[in-house]
C-alpha cells in the first residue's frame, strides 16, 4: 500500500466513524470541565464538613457534623449541582460539536436505551447514598458514589466512542470506590481522585486521540 | 516494512472497513443504516457482513421493534481488537505516534 492510499483510508475511517457517532460525539474538553466541577464540589463539601479547603486529607466526612439536617441539605445540594453541571456540560458540548460538524444530534433508540441504563444505575446509587439517614454511616457515601458511577460507566461503555477506555475508566472508578469503602477516613480523597483526576485524564486522552486520527 | 504484516487481510475491502468503522463508533446498527452509510447494494453488503460474521468480528442481533422483525449488527470484542490493531498498523506505517 502506498502512503497516499493509507492516508486516504485513515481519513475515510475517521469520516465514517464521525458520521455514525450522533449523541456520543463527546468533546474531550467536556471531560476536563466535568473534572473541574468535581474538584470545586469537593472543595466546597470539604469546607462545610471540616473547615479545610483541601479535600485530600482524611476526616472530611465527620459523621456527627453530617448528621445535622442543615449541613446534610447543603452537601446534598452541592452534589446535585455538581452532577447537573457535569451532565449538562457533556450534553451541551456534544451538541455543539455535532452541530459544528454538521452531524445529526438525535436521540435514537440505542442512545435512549443507553441513557435509561445509565440512570437506572445512578438512581439506585443515589438512593443508597440516602441510607445514612437511617444508619448514620455518612463516611461511606463517597465510596457508594464511586462504585455506582463506575458501574454506570461500564454498562454504557459499549455504545460510547472508544469503548474500551470508558470501560477501564469505569473499572478504575469502582476500584476507587472499593478503596473508599475500605478506608472511609480517606473517602473524600478517593472521591477527588476518581471524579476529578480520572475525568481530567480521560478528557485529555480523548483530545490526544482525536488529534492523532486527524 | 514489517508493519505491513500487521495489517488485517479481512479489512482490505473498503466495504468491510466501512462496516467496522460504523459499528465501532455506533456500537450497533441495522442493515438499512449500514446500507445508507456505505452506499452499497443489498447483496454486496450482505456478503461482506457474512464474511465478517464468519471471522467472528461482528454478531447479528435479531429483535422485534413494534412487532416488526429487525436485524442489527454489533462488533464483537475480537472484532474491536482486530480493528484497532489494523488502525495502529496503518498509523505505524505512516510513523504517526
Amino acid at each position: 500500500m502506498k502512503e497516499q492510499e493509507i492516508r486516504e483510508t485513515l481519513s475515510d475511517i475517521r469520516n465514517m466513524m464521525e458520521r455514525s457517532q450522533k449523541v456520543m460525539y463527546i468533546d474531550g474538553r467536556s471531560g476536563i470541565l466535568a473534572g473541574i466541577w468535581a474538584l470545586l464540589g469537593a472543595v466546597a463539601v470539604s469546607l462545610i464538613l471540616s473547615g479545610s479547603v483541601c479535600p485530600l486529607w482524611g476526616g472530611s466526612f465527620n459523621p456527627v457534623r453530617t448528621a445535622d439536617a442543615g449541613t446534610f441539605l447543603m452537601v446534598a445540594v452541592i452534589c446535585a449541582i455538581v452532577f447537573a453541571a457535569a451532565f449538562l456540560t457533556v450534553w451541551i458540548m456534544s451538541r455543539r460539536r455535532a452541530r459544528r460538524e454538521g452531524l445529526d444530534f438525535t436521540l435514537d433508540a440505542g442512545t435512549r436505551h443507553m441513557l435509561g441504563n445509565f440512570f437506572t444505575v445512578m438512581v439506585t446509587g443515589g438512593f443508597l447514598c440516602l441510607t445514612p439517614i437511617a444508619n448514620g454511616h455518612w463516611e461511606l457515601i463517597p465510596g457508594y458514589m464511586l462504585v455506582f458511577y463506575g458501574l454506570a460507566m461500564v454498562i454504557v461503555s459499549p455504545v460510547l466512542f472508544r469503548i474500551s477506555v470508558s470501560k477501564y475508566m469505569g473499572y478504575a472508578q469502582m476500584a476507587m470506590g472499593i478503596a473508599a469503602l475500605c478506608l472511609p477516613r480517606y473517602g473524600m480523597m478517593f472521591w477527588t481522585l476518581g471524579f476529578c483526576i480520572f475525568h481530567l485524564m480521560w478528557g485529555i486522552w480523548f483530545m490526544i486521540f482525536f488529534d492523532r486520527m486527524k | 516494512m514489517t508493519n505491513i504484516e500487521n495489517l488485517d487481510k479481512a479489512f482490505e475491502s473498503r466495504v468491510r472497513l466501512g462496516i467496522m468503522s460504523v459499528l465501532n463508533s455506533a456500537g450497533q446498527a441495522d442493515f438499512n443504516t449500514l446500507k445508507s452509510m456505505l452506499g452499497v447494494s443489498d447483496g454486496n453488503l450482505a456478503s461482506h457482513i457474512k464474511a465478517l460474521e464468519k471471522l467472528g468480528y461482528i454478531e447479528t442481533i435479531k429483535q422485534f421493534i413494534h412487532r416488526k422483525p429487525n436485524t442489527s449488527y454489533a462488533v464483537t470484542e475480537s472484532g474491536r481488537k482486530a480493528f484497532s490493531a489494523h488502525i495502529d498498523a496503518l498509523c505505524s506505517i505512516l510513523k504517526i505516534k
